[in-house]
Order: structure tokens, then C-alpha cells, then sequence
């Protein structure tokens, strides 16, 4: 699959969020996106997970305009918000039925999957506690369970290591990576390392521009093999790339 | 003190911003215009014997309209400290160095504010009103002083309100009992004319009646009958005789009842302090913390994703919209709803017909999350993602929210129509359509829950009252199909409206419409 952005712009008041922005994403390997807070990095995917419409440019998957055909995109879509919203009475179980029964997956099949899934990412134990009750990390990983119901071909996570500890970061990386042989995956960072150990593609962005896509290790070149100093070198517009 | 008054003007500012504040000031305005002398909907009208009546003609009468005020500003203030919860602003507060009761004191002055301020905006709207409605009158300044008892009573509310929410526990029964019993208080006080009741009116409606008694007696010699606010009477009004109100004058009396509430309010404010202290205590998390995994960490597992058709599936939906509605709901609040439910097979219709609208209002925890819950805990983006999901996520609500409205009045409409009252039948589940069709709408539009449960509160307590309005009007000899017709048309739309707001039609209408 192809993932297309050309040209799109996007503004909040006198705020250019996204500011002519070009870029190509394929399936087969994470592409992770990093970027200063502000950055324009959670604009950019909201407009690709169709939430929200650019002001102007067009997003193709496959070809296909997703400003005209949204749904196009929602049909394959995994989506994690940065923040995560859940109803805090129901229980993670409950949830992701309600989503999965709104997505129009049948009940077998959900209930399957959801106890699958649930178990993938260790909510196993918690599934009659209700989400209102849930550490930042659990509501994260109900999150990430929420964006893999279904079958998703694209899956965009904004932030998703957030409030996960070393070990469910670690693991995370490694779903993602499994994930991303036969899928589009697309995830914001601001954590290097997470860079450096899954994404072969990556963007850096700053005010709404993209100031380098590329290989990680290659960015990681302009400062000795550190992608970290490569990075504040980047971002500070210290390098010139 | 300076940190009691932080926390006020925190909690003012908070709450001027949200779009809600705004609808409570534009229904402050719209309860005045109500109340003008002459309108044929909300005509204010004084009966001074049962066939002879007034209806207001001129500016005076206007500065009565504060007070419906009361009634709606009891839903809004309610909340602000689930609020503050939600935010986990209170949590703030309880690490800081600000006492319980500096936080209950800033909570009160800021609903304290809040009232004052629609009151004001009620008060600004009938001198706006006095003026285009009647030109050549003078502003009757001095009748403004009607709105002075008010003021005690709306300190009360708020302390009342503020006490309410302290109680963790019973927050949500408490709301709609208390309001019931304000409701009561104030009608009984003034109807029964059991006077010691006015010392705990949040409504100011004893002191407002005991003027208009006053005012009617020294101006006409009549005794009154009745007043009324709202609601189109059967009766025309002959309504060429003036009266114009004076101005309303302090006592003896008023200033004791005035103490009373003043006091009364400080003394609630302190224990809304103790009752926070305690409830927060006694209210521990339902469940119990789940341990840390002991056994070594093996990382996630791997991802079985599901193969399904990407289709909507309206059975599915809506049963999940069901369970949604139902959740959280506790035995209490089931065991009443069906109680009601038998009362409303096995009473007589005429009780039966009044229990109908009070089955519904029992059911707006229901009804209420219809439209804006998507935007109070921001799950939109959850269906907004899926393929033409914001749409068929409403279309589910609605028609799960008709379900449960039918559901609840069901046996009162079998009953009508195994009695061939078709009329009546019809009536029956028009009202039902219409209270879903309108959460959604003012969920969607309002993004909040407190403007349909207002409307809620207030259809109910107008039909009990048995002022005939078109909404759930069961006795057949008041109800007009016409009317009838065009309630099941706006209800329909109202449904529409919203699912189209939330498919943004709006935006993309604004859109094109930029584009010429
Ligand atoms: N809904 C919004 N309203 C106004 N400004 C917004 C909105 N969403 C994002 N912005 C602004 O757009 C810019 C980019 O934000 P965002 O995409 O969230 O950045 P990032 O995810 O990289 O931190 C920021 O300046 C932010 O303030
Ligand atoms: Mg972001």
C-alpha cells in the first residue's frame, strides 16, 4: 500500500500547522515521525486518519483522494489518538465491544479478537475493572487495542509509547514491527531511541515543514552515528541537511 | 480570603467560556421575552376570580420574569465540582495548601456569580424589552426592586446546590430529588399558603406572590386566584384593565427570612465542607488495585488481526448503543424504573398518565448522554474513523434512545390503544420520539448535557402541573393533532439536524458557501 500527502497545508488562525507538506509513505517497515512539540506531527496524522480535512493539498491512498473518499481510508485504518478518550464506566472488554460493534464486526468475531488482543497486551487481568480506573499506561494499551480491532492495513499511532513502561515500550516496538511487514505503519515519537531500534523510514518536522525523510541511520550520520545530536543539530537548524 | 476568591473567579472564568454559560444567558433572555404581557405562549396572566382575569399590559409586569430563573439555574450550577474532579483540578486543590472549606466557599461564591449574573442578564433583558415593547411608558425603574428577595433565595440555591454536590455518592439521586423538593417547597408554600415554608424557598416565588397578592388587593379590592407564568390557558383573557405594580417593599418579615436563608447558606456551605471530607474519604474506588505482575515480563504477544466486511450493522449498533445508555446504572435507579413501568400498566389512566412523563424524566441519565458524549469524553475521534461512522453512531443512538422512550411509556400506550384512544396513543408516542430526538439535537448542538435536562426538567414539571402543552398530553379533550403533527415533524427534523451537524454538513455548507 501507498500512503501520498502532496502539498498539504493546514492553518489554526495565524498558526501553520502543516505548511506545504509532500511526503510518501509504503507498507513494509515502521515509518516513524519525530519532531518538536508543536511541530505539526499529531496535525498531520489526524488529516491522514481523515479526522480532520486540510485546508488545501491531497492525501491519496493507493491513488485514491481521500478528501473525496474518506472512507476509503477508514475502512483499513488503525487509528491511535494521543489522547486517548474512553468511557471511564465501562470496562476494557465493554469498550472495545462498543467500538467494535460501532466498526460492524460481528459479535463472535469480536469477542475473539478482543480477548486476543487483550491478551497480547497483557490487559488480561484488568478486563472487568472499569477504564475510569486505569493508570495512564493501561488506558494507552486499551488505546493501542482500540486501533488494532479488525483488520487494520494502516495503522497511524500518535505518541503511542507514552505512559508505557521500558519493557511495554520494548514490546510495543516489536508488535509494530511484526505489524509493519504487510502494513502501512505510521508513529510520532518524541523518543529517539524508539526511532533508532524500529523505523526504517523516518521524517523530522518542525512548524508544519518536513526537514529531512530518510533512513534513521543516515540522519544519524551528520553528528558521528549519534541520531540523538543529529536530531537537536536538525532541529536547532545547526546542520544543514 | 484571597485564595477563596481565586478559586470563585477561577471557577467563574472556567465556566463563563463554555458554550453552556452562553445558552443559559440567551434562555435567561428568552424566559422574558416569555413572560411579555401579551404574548399568546407564556402569557402572564392573574386570576382574580375564576372567570374574570388579567393579563399584563404594560411595563411593570415585565419585572416579574426573573422568576423562572431559579428553575433552570439549579441544573446549571449543579456540576461544578464533578467538574473540577473530571479535570483532576480538585486533586490540585486538595494537594495545595487551600482548605476544604476556602474550596466549598470559592465553589458557592462562583455559583453565587453565576445566578447573579443570568439574573442580571434577565433583569437587562425586560428593561431592553420594556423599552421596544412599550415605548411611551417610563422604565419602571422602582418595580426592579421585585428582584431584591431573589437574591437570598439564589444564595440558598447555590448553598443547597453546592451541598448536593459535596455528597459524592448521592450526587446524581440527589440533583433531580432536590429540585423536586424546591419545586415543591416554593408551589406548596405559596399555594397552601403553609407560610413557614418560605423560609427555605430557593425559588423566591413566596415573596413574589406574597407582591402580587398585595399588589392585586390594594389595586383592585379582588382577592387573587391564580397566576400564571406559562403555558396557553383555555380562558381568554378580557384583559383591558390596568394594573401597573409599584414598587415591592422591604419588611420585618422579609428581613428575618432573609437572615434565615443567609444564615442558612453559610451553615450548608460549612458542611458541604465536612460532607466533601467525609464522601471523599468513604468513596474509594470500586475496585480493588490490581497487584504488579510478578512473573517475569514476556513482552506483548503477537496480533491476530479479524477479518470482517467493513459494513454498518444497525442491529449490532444499536444494541451496543443500548448497553452503552444502561451502563452504570445502579439497582435503585433500576428497581424504580420498574416500578414505574407496573405503575403505569395497573394505575388508573388518569395517574397512569401522569406517571408516563414521569417515567421519561426518571430515564434522562438515558437520554441524556445522547449526542454529547461523544464530546464530554472525546471519543469522537473513535467513530470518527470509522467508515461514515460519526453518522451511523448517531443514527444508532437515536434509535436506541426511541427504544428505550417507547420502552418506558409502553404500557401506557397499549393501554391507550387497546381503549381505541388513538389520539391519545398517538400523543403518547410522539412525546416519546420527541424526547430523544431532542437530546440529540442538544447534545450535538450544545455539546453538553445540562441544556436537555433542563428542557427536560422543565417540559415534565409543566405537564405535571397540567398546564397543556403539546408534549405528552394524554387527555384527549386537549389535545390537538395539528399540533400533535407538527411536534412529530420538529422531532424528526431535530434528529436530522443533529446527525447532520455532526456529519458536518455545517462546515462543508460554510465551506462552499466561502467559496463564492
Ligand atoms: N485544534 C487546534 N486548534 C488550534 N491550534 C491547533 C489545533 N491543533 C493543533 N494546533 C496548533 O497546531 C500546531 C501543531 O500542533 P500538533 O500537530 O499537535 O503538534 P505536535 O503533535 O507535533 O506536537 C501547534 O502550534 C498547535 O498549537
Ligand atoms: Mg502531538
Amino acid at each position: 500500500m501507498q500512503l501520498k500527502v502532496q502539498e498539504v497545508s493546514k492553518r489554526f488562525g495565524s498558526v501553520h500547522a502543516l505548511d506545504s507538506l509532500s511526503l510518501e509513505i509504503e507498507s513494509g517497515g515502521v515509518f516513524g515521525l519525530v519532531g518538536p512539540n508543536g511541530a505539526g506531527k499529531s496535525t498531520l496524522m489526524r488529516i491522514l486518519a481523515t479526522i480532520e480535512q486540510a485546508d488545501s493539498g491531497k492525501v491519496y491512498l493507493d491513488g485514491v483522494d481521500l478528501g473525496k473518499k474518506p472512507n476509503e481510508m477508514r475502512r483499513v485504518l488503525g487509528y491511535l489518538p494521543q489522547d486517548i478518550a474512553v468511557y471511564p464506566n465501562l470496562t476494557p472488554v465493554e469498550f472495545l465491544e462498543y467500538i467494535a460493534a460501532i466498526k460492524g464486526i460481528g459479535k463472535a468475531v469480536a469477542k475473539k479478537q478482543i480477548s486476543g488482543i487483550l491478551d497480547t497486551l497483557r490487559l488480561s487481568d484488568a478486563r472487568k475493572r472499569k477504564l475510569g480506573g486505569f493508570s495512564g499506561g493501561m488506558r494507552q494499551r486499551v488505546g493501542i487495542a482500540c486501533a488494532l480491532l479488525g483488520d487494520p492495513q494502516v495503522v497511524i499511532a500518535d505518541e503511542p509509547s507514552s505512559g508505557l513502561d521500558p519493557e511495554e515500550r520494548i514490546s510495543l516496538r516489536k508488535l509494530f514491527l511484526s505489524m509493519a511487514k504487510t502494513r502501512i505503519v505510521l508513529l510520532s515519537t518524541h523518543i529517539i531511541s524508539d526511532i533508532e531500534t524500529t523505523a526504517s523510514r523516518m521524517a523530522l518536522m518542525k512548524s508544519g515543514k518536513l526537514i529531512y525523510v530518510g533512513a534513521p541511520s543516515e540522519l544519524a550520520l551528520y553528528a558521528d552515528g549519534d541520531l540523538e545530536n543529529a536530531y537537536i543539530q536538525a532541529v536547532h537548524g545547526e546542520a544543514v541537511i | 480570603m484571597r485564595r477563596v476568591l481565586g478559586v470563585a473567579i477561577a471557577d467563574f472564568k472556567e465556566r463563563r467560556r463554555r458554550f453552556s454559560f452562553l445558552a443559559v444567558v440567551a434562555l435567561s433572555l428568552l424566559s422574558t421575552a416569555l413572560t411579555l404581557p401579551g404574548n399568546k405562549l407564556g402569557m402572564v396572566m392573574v386570576y382574580l376570580e375564576p372567570e374574570k382575569l388579567l393579563q399584563g399590559g404594560n411595563a411593570t409586569w415585565l419585572m416579574l420574569s426573573g422568576a423562572a430563573v431559579p428553575y433552570y439555574m439549579f441544573f446549571f450550577i449543579l456540576g461544578n465540582i464533578e467538574h473540577d474532579e473530571k479535570t483532576k483540578v480538585r486533586d490540585m486543590a486538595k494537594c495545595s495548601a487551600l482548605s476544604d472549606f476556602s474550596y466549598c466557599l470559592g465553589k458557592f461564591i462562583s455559583n453565587v456569580f453565576v445566578v447573579l449574573s443570568s439574573m442580571t442578564a434577565v433583569v437587562a433583558g425586560s428593561i431592553a424589552i420594556a423599552l421596544i415593547r412599550f415605548p411611551g411608558d417610563p422604565i419602571p425603574w422602582s418595580v426592579l426592586t421585585v428582584n431584591i428577595p431573589f437574591i437570598p433565595a439564589l444564595l440558598f440555591m447555590a448553598a443547597v446546590v453546592l451541598f448536593c454536590e459535596t455528597t459524592v455518592m448521592l450526587r446524581k439521586m440527589w440533583s433531580v430529588a432536590v429540585y423536586l423538593v424546591m419545586v415543591s417547597v416554593a408551589v406548596t408554600s405559596v399555594e397552601l399558603g403553609m407560610s413557614n415554608l418560605k423560609y427555605l424557598d430557593m425559588t423566591g416565588l413566596s415573596e413574589l406572590m406574597e407582591y402580587v397578592r398585595k399588589e392585586m388587593l390594594e389595586k383592585t379590592g379582588l382577592p387573587l386566584v391564580s397566576f400564571h407564568m406559562f403555558g396557553v390557558s383555555s380562558v381568554k383573557p378580557t384583559g383591558t384593565k390596568q394594573i401597573y405594580f409599584g414598587p415591592w417593599a422591604m419588611n420585618l418579615a422579609h428581613a428575618v427570612t432573609f437572615g434565615i436563608k443567609i444564615a442558612l447558606s453559610g451553615i450548608l456551605v460549612y458542611l458541604s465542607s465536612v460532607a466533601l471530607k467525609i464522601s471523599e474519604k468513604a468513596h474509594k474506588p470500586k475496585l480493588a488495585a490490581l497487584p504488579q505482575a510478578e512473573e517475569a515480563f514476556s513482552g506483548f504477544g503477537t496480533y491476530e488481526p479479524a477479518k470482517f466486511i467493513s459494513r454498518g450493522n444497525a442491529m449490532l449498533g444499536i444494541s451496543a448503543e443500548l448497553r452503552l445508555m444502561f451502563s452504570g446504572k445502579n439497582l435503585f435507579w433500576k428497581a424504580v424504573a420498574i416500578a414505574g413501568l407496573i405503575a403505569l400498566a395497573f394505575a388508573p389512566m388518569e395517574v397512569a398518565s401522569a406517571i408516563a412523563p414521569l417515567e421519561l424524566v426518571w430515564c434522562i441519565r438515558l437520554f441524556s448522554g445522547m449526542g454529547s458524549r461523544e464530546h464530554i469524553h472525546g471519543t469522537i475521534n473513535c467513530v470518527a474513523v470509522i467508515p461514515n461512522g460519526k453518522k451511523r453512531q448517531m443514527l444508532y443512538s437515536w434509535a436506541a434512545g426511541t427504544l428505550i422512550a417507547l420502552g418506558a411509556v409502553s404500557p401506557a400506550l397499549f393501554r391507550l390503544l387497546a381503549t381505541s384512544n388513538y389520539l391519545a396513543a398517538f400523543s403518547c408516542a410522539v412525546g416519546a420520539l420527541f424526547v430523544p430526538s431532542i437530546a440529540l439535537f442538544l447534545g450535538e448542538w450544545t455539546k453538553t448535557q445540562r441544556v436537555f435536562e433542563i428542557v427536560m426538567v422543565v417540559l415534565t414539571y409543566a405537564v405535571i402541573s397540567n398546564v397543556s402543552i403539546v408534549y405528552m398530553e394524554l387527555r384527549p379533550s386537549y389535545i390537538s393533532a395539528s399540533a400533535l403533527w407538527v411536534l412529530f415533524v420538529a422531532s424528526v427534523l431535530a434528529g436530522v439536524l443533529a446527525i447532520a451537524k455532526r456529519a458536518g454538513f455545517g462546515a462543508k455548507l460554510e465551506a462552499k458557501l466561502a467559496g463564492f
